[in-house]
């Protein structure tokens, strides 16, 4: 004796099954006889040998057949229950083992695709993208003639083509430089204060122009957005995991690269790069220390001693070495924001 | 069918239960199955028959998906598992079942995230690039903007959660539902919220049972409409006791630390001048732990009366429901809970929802009458938007 629920009322009707051919035949209790197609009727559970069927179209619609059910009947129905219907394809074990490896690519394609596609990204958008990020810092700006000359000077002393290049001091009580989309590099004003001389801080801004031009910037925010998005759509551990990964802005990568092009381009402008490894040693003390709430983009994740080792090996002796900038220059550069009204 | 007046009483069931007399006015043909269905729990309307063992598999082979998809087949796995419990858990002679899909769940989750993305995006990238323009008001107002609206989504979502599990939730072929009435709730939630909050918290009780009505009054199963009429009643004085817990806590405080001191120069007289030092550490961490169990016993003893009050205020048709849950079997229930995690250094977690669903089921009382003529399917939608909103903000339904 089978029980039926036809979905319309709750009411329990008790019904006699049969297989008949590709036909289930159930027969009520009144002596009607009902004829379902095997086709209409899927499977809704299987357990300890007992079936439940709901009818394709009929919400609500059960068939409770209890054990045993007649083996020509059980033939009809799948034997196992669903994972899903691509686990239930390939199986368990084959699924984990695929689904394992796909993610394992998803989360190399994010980590390692921006580095790639960087290039790619035309310059328009990323100028852009760099104006609605930073603007203008409202007009904080520090700019006096002889400062700005100063600080092209050695903008041009390090880069082939400065013009490109959009460096300027921001009146913001930072120890910090940062390289911002659309080749934008700002030197925060408690920066030059902080720095001993126009030697260490044209290694900073060495480090910075390097960024801009291995496009890091670029590559950050299409990692940024790219497994930063995934991760936050998908929530979760795992994807919070993925996403304080890519939320190391630039990768430990780019930082050794970033280092490399600065001394590099501190040796062809014959600046002495041993000043710059003052400036991380300093960083390293203050490591973890300062967390700017609200500029999460601009803060960056110094490795303290290892960078101060390469930039003191790479001062060679049979280089002479000249000041990055003359005395009246620093000068200058240095008290750009002094002489500006403060807020 | 009549369910007993006090459904948990076995000995009266022989008399009242599930239509056994058979001069019940709205029996019907199928008593005899009734009985017959019943006969292993007589008396409980609501069981769940569930072992760990039939589940582990399906916990653990969930954990596994879910960990190789980075977490994506998670709305699978709770497909999995609802159709787990939910098959395991009888009501009077039948068993409930779960009809809801992971690709439902997975597709409400992806709507309900493009919806609050773009919010996220905009705390995240939006009030920085404002701040660092210098226009601080503007952040601050749009961080606002932007807060409320996600509070708006979040009370949205626990009413779209609870609509969508009755919705899925088929007993005796038919099923539940709700009406349209979502972001009313969430304004609702906005704002009792607040105001809950604002009167020095003293308000909470009545904003969250008003919720709770509100929220159920729009619920249904079948062709009746929930009734929620529950109250404060005996709230208030738990309620305050939680806000008021600092207050104790620094009290206790206070007095263990005289005591501590006395302790301390008595031991400092008696070993010429030792300090007792891990005495006193031990006294300070019993002192830490003591104080948050204060906070969080007193807690629980609130949720416990909330729970029961507002479940027992819950009415379908002829039946009313109940809840049977003590501050103690919630202690109890907690308790295991870090027992199991600690204890299998955190793989039990995977049975912690099994745990939860059991100890619903078990504490779940109905009384009244089932007229299964009268049960006709739901005319409400089934709406496809699942519990996606809940999931974007990790949220129950209950």
């Amino acid at each position: 004796m089978a029980v039926l629920y036809d979905g319309q009322s709750g009411l329990r009707r008790d019904v006699v099954p049969a297989r008949e051919a590709d036909t289930l035949v159930l027969t009520h209790g009144d002596g009607t006889i009902e004829r379902l197609p095997l086709a209409e009727l899927f499977l809704v559970e299987r357990r300890a040998g007992a079936l439940t069927l709901g009818r394709t179209g009929l919400e609500g619609w059960r068939l409770r057949l209890p054990a045993p059910v007649d083996p020509a009947v059980d033939a009809a129905f799948p034997q196992t229950q669903g994972y899903g219907r691509w686990i239930d394809r390939l199986g368990l074990w084959a699924a984990l083992a695929a689904f394992a490896a796909a993610s394992a690519a998803v989360v190399a394609i994010g980590y390692l695709a921006p580095a790639v596609l960087a290039p790619l990204v035309p310059d328009a958008v990323e100028q852009a993208y760099g104006e609605a990020l930073v603007g203008d810092f409202g007009g904080n700006y520090c700019l006096t003639p002889a400062g700005g000359r100063a600080l092209d000077k050695l903008v041009a002393k390090l880069d082939g083509k400065p013009g490109e290049l959009k460096v300027r001091v921001v009146d913001l009580d930072l120890v910090n430089a940062a390289a911002l989309p659309g080749k934008h590099i700002v030197l925060f004003d408690a920066l030059l204060e902080k720095v001993s001389g126009p030697d260490e801080l044209a290694g900073i801004l060495a480090h910075e122009i390097a960024h801009v031009r291995e496009r890091h910037v670029t590559a950050a925010l299409l990692r940024q957005f790219g497994v930063g998005i995934i991760a936050a759509t998908l929530g979760g551990s795992v994807g919070g995991n993925v996403d304080s990964i890519a939320a190391l802005r630039f990768t430990r990568g780019a930082e050794r690269e970033a280092d490399r092009g600065a001394i590099a381009r501190l040796q062809a402008a014959r600046i002495n790069p041993a000043p710059t490894a003052r400036f991380f040693e300093a960083l390293a003390r203050a490591e973890g220390a300062v967390r700017v709430p609200g500029l999460a983009y601009l803060s960056t994740h110094p490795m303290s001693a290892e960078r101060k080792a390469l930039f003191d090996r790479a001062a060679r002796a049979d280089i002479r070495y000249q000041p990055a900038l003359s005395p009246t220059e620093w000068a200058a550069l240095k008290t750009m924001c002094g002489s500006r009204q403060r807020r | 069918m009549r369910l007993p007046e006090q459904a948990i009483a076995p000995d009266r069931a022989t008399d009242h239960a599930l239509g056994r007399g058979s001069g019940e006015a709205h029996m019907n043909e199928q008593h005899h199955d009734f009985a017959a269905g019943t006969a292993d729990a007589p008396g409980e309307a609501f069981a769940f028959t569930g072992t760990w063992r039939e589940f582990a598999p399906i916990a653990f082979s969930n954990l596994a998906l879910t960990l190789v998809t980075l977490g994506i087949y998670r709305f699978w796995a709770k497909a999995r598992e609802r159709r787990y419990l939910w098959s395991r858990t009888r009501f009077i002679d039948d068993q409930l079942e779960w009809t809801g899909t992971g690709g439902e769940m997975f597709r409400g989750f992806v709507i309900a995230a493009a919806l609050f993305v773009p919010a996220l995006l905009f705390l995240q990238f939006g009030v920085e690039a404002l701040a660092v323009r210098g226009h601080l008001a503007a952040a601050a107002i749009g961080a606002a903007i932007v807060s409320l609206l996600l509070m708006l989504l979040i009370g949205s979502a626990r009413f779209l959660a609870l609509r969508y599990r009755l919705s899925r939730t088929l007993w005796h072929g038919i099923r539940g539902g709700g009406s349209t009435g979502a972001v009313a709730y969430g304004m609702a939630y906005l704002w009792k919220t607040a105001i809950g909050i604002l009167v020095l918290g003293l308000l909470v009780p009545w904003s969250m049972v008003t919720l709770w009505n509100a929220r159920w009054d729009k619920m249904s199963f079948g062709p009746h409409r929930f009734q929620a009429s529950a109250s404060t009643d005996g709230l208030m004085g738990r309620w305050i006791l939680v806000l008021v817990s600092p207050v104790l806590a620094a009290m206790l405080l206070g007095i263990l630390t005289v005591a501590a001191s006395a302790l301390g120069m008595v031991a400092q007289s008696d070993l010429g001048g030792v300090v007792p030092a891990p005495a006193m550490i031990m006294l300070a961490l019993g002192l830490t732990v003591g104080v948050y169990a204060l906070i969080g016993l007193l807690g629980i003893g609130y949720f416990a009366a909330f729970l029961r009050n507002a479940i027992g205020g819950l009415e379908l048709g002829e039946l009313r429901f109940g809840f049977s849950a003590r501050s103690r079997d919630w202690l109890l229930l907690f308790l295991g809970h870090v027992g199991l995690v600690i204890g299998t250094l955190g793989l039990g977690a995977v049975f912690i929802s099994y745990r939860n669903w059991s100890f619903f089921v078990r504490h779940l009382q109905a009384s009244g009458d089932v007229v299964l003529d009268d049960l006709t399917q739901s005319s409400e939608a089934r709406r496809g938007d699942a519990e996606g909103l809940a999931a974007a903000f990790d949220l129950g339904a209950i």
